[in-house]
């Protein structure tokens, strides 16, 4: 039998502090949530940092270096800072045929390359490579090392 | 019996609960919407975010393999025809070259297989040639043999197996050096290069493993949901001079509409990069 007076109810009190709880979970979760998409979004970025990179490497590797006439561009001794480099779009995707209804759809982050070349030996160097990016106030950074010998003997 | 002073809720408590009552359904479906569209988001950022990754490692793995230069070719969705390409005004960002018209295919030699050893001797003016029998028996018309020893490289022209591991080279003047495979101590040897291609159409990173003949229309689809319509592009040094066809420009452009069709920002992924052949000068000088 009901006893009046009783708490048979939530209290006022009661009911504050659950819903506050319920607002403050769930702004955590939005936080959260917002969070993880910004990690999402920097781990495509630094896929693309790291292609950035790798093209770098490519190019040391590949370019042709013959003894007699000295080492090419690309090998000359020293550091290397290209800024301003775009990271997560191709400007030229804006021309008519080339992009998508997407295309605009990146907000543009550019990137840093340094590029470090080491001459270990007379016919031998070390390329360093590393490509920095911000995101959100958070700087991110890749990196790949080769070592390049002459083309011929 | 005695009647209780709170049988039931007074209106203004009735009032106040519905209120609160409907702040907090109002809040959590809010909160929902906003976390369904949060975490789709999340989905296809990820999904981008694959789908170029996945990609970049492919075209990596296969176009640093390339056995020759890069040629551009287009599909219309009927026919595949090679793309008239030129140097354009646009500067790359990367290499400071001029890239040229862009193209939806990319197609080049890869290494079938090798080395295959001569199983007999050949003349000068030889025009067919015996491998081991492993070798006769992957080659087709339209793939290239080199034979290192020679530094010299053959279109496949027919490839008759008679006797086994036979095949015939088109140069009417046969192979221009006399092969003896028989003595004791004489190995030469001769690697097999078939034309692969890549192509970009329906949203689709395609690739053609046997880019010859009517074959070329046979595919695999590596990755959906690939949104630039013309990502291949050759370099040129200037305007002026030819493109010796070794470097590949990609921007490969993904956007997941898969698990939405909702234009999330920042959900297109740009893939912007230049590839060359990793073996230079190629063992296919031409990949015609």
């Amino acid at each position: 039998m009901h006893r009046p007076g009783s708490s048979a109810a939530f209290t006022l009190v009661e009911v504050a502090v659950a819903g506050a709880l319920l607002v403050v979970l769930v702004a955590a979760l939005a936080v959260s949530m917002t969070q993880i998409n910004r990690w999402a979004t920097a781990a495509g970025l630094h896929t693309l940092a790291l292609a950035l990179t790798q093209q770098r490497i490519d190019e040391v590797l590949t370019t042709g270096w013959n003894l007699r006439t000295g080492p090419p561009p690309i090998l000359t001794p020293g550091l290397v800072t290209e800024t301003g480099l775009s990271l997560n779009s191709d400007a030229f995707n804006t021309q008519s045929g080339l992009g998508s209804s997407f295309t605009s759809l990146s907000s543009a982050v550019s990137a840093t390359r340094r590029t470090q070349i080491t001459f270990l030996s007379a016919r031998t160097v070390r390329a360093a490579v590393t490509v920095s990016f911000v995101f959100r106030g958070r700087t991110y950074t890749t990196n790949l090392t080769t070592l390049r010998a002459s083309d011929d003997i | 019996m005695p009647r209780s002073r709170r049988a039931a809720f007074t209106l203004l408590e009735t009032l106040f609960a519905s209120s609160l009552f409907a702040a907090i359904t109002v809040g959590l479906l809010a909160f929902s919407s906003t976390a369904v569209r949060m975490i789709a988001r999340n989905l296809a950022t990820n999904h981008t975010h694959e789908i170029v990754r996945t990609s970049d490692q492919q075209l990596l793995h296969d176009l640093h393999d390339s056995g020759s230069p890069f040629r551009l070719v287009n599909f219309d969705g009927i026919t595949y025809s090679d793309a008239t390409v030129s140097a354009t005004a646009s500067a790359d960002e990367q290499s400071q070259k001029l890239i040229s018209t862009r193209a939806n295919g990319v197609r080049f030699r890869r290494l079938l297989g090798g080395p295959y050893p001569f199983a007999a001797n050949a003349t000068s003016s030889a025009r067919d040639i015996t491998l081991v029998p492993a070798g006769a028996a992957l080659a087709q018309v339209g793939d290239k043999i080199t034979i290192p020893l020679i530094s010299r490289e053959f279109d496949i022209s027919a490839v008759p197996n008679v006797p086994v591991g036979t095949i015939t080279i088109s140069d009417p003047a046969g192979l221009g050096f006399s092969i003896d495979a028989t003595t004791a101590g004489n190995i030469t040897t001769a690697y097999i290069y078939r034309e692969v291609a890549y192509t970009v159409f329906n949203n689709e990173l395609r690739y053609h493993k046997n880019y010859t003949g009517a074959a070329k229309a046979s595919y695999s689809v590596l990755r959906r949901s690939v949104t630039s319509p013309k990502p291949f592009a050759l370099l040129y040094p200037s305007a002026t001079a030819a493109t010796d066809g070794l470097n590949l420009r990609v921007s490969l452009e993904a956007y997941d509409g898969d698990y939405t069709a909702r234009r999330f920002s920042n959900g297109t992924v740009t893939l912007q990069t230049v590839i060359p052949p990793r073996t230079l000068p190629t063992p296919v000088s031409s990949t015609n």
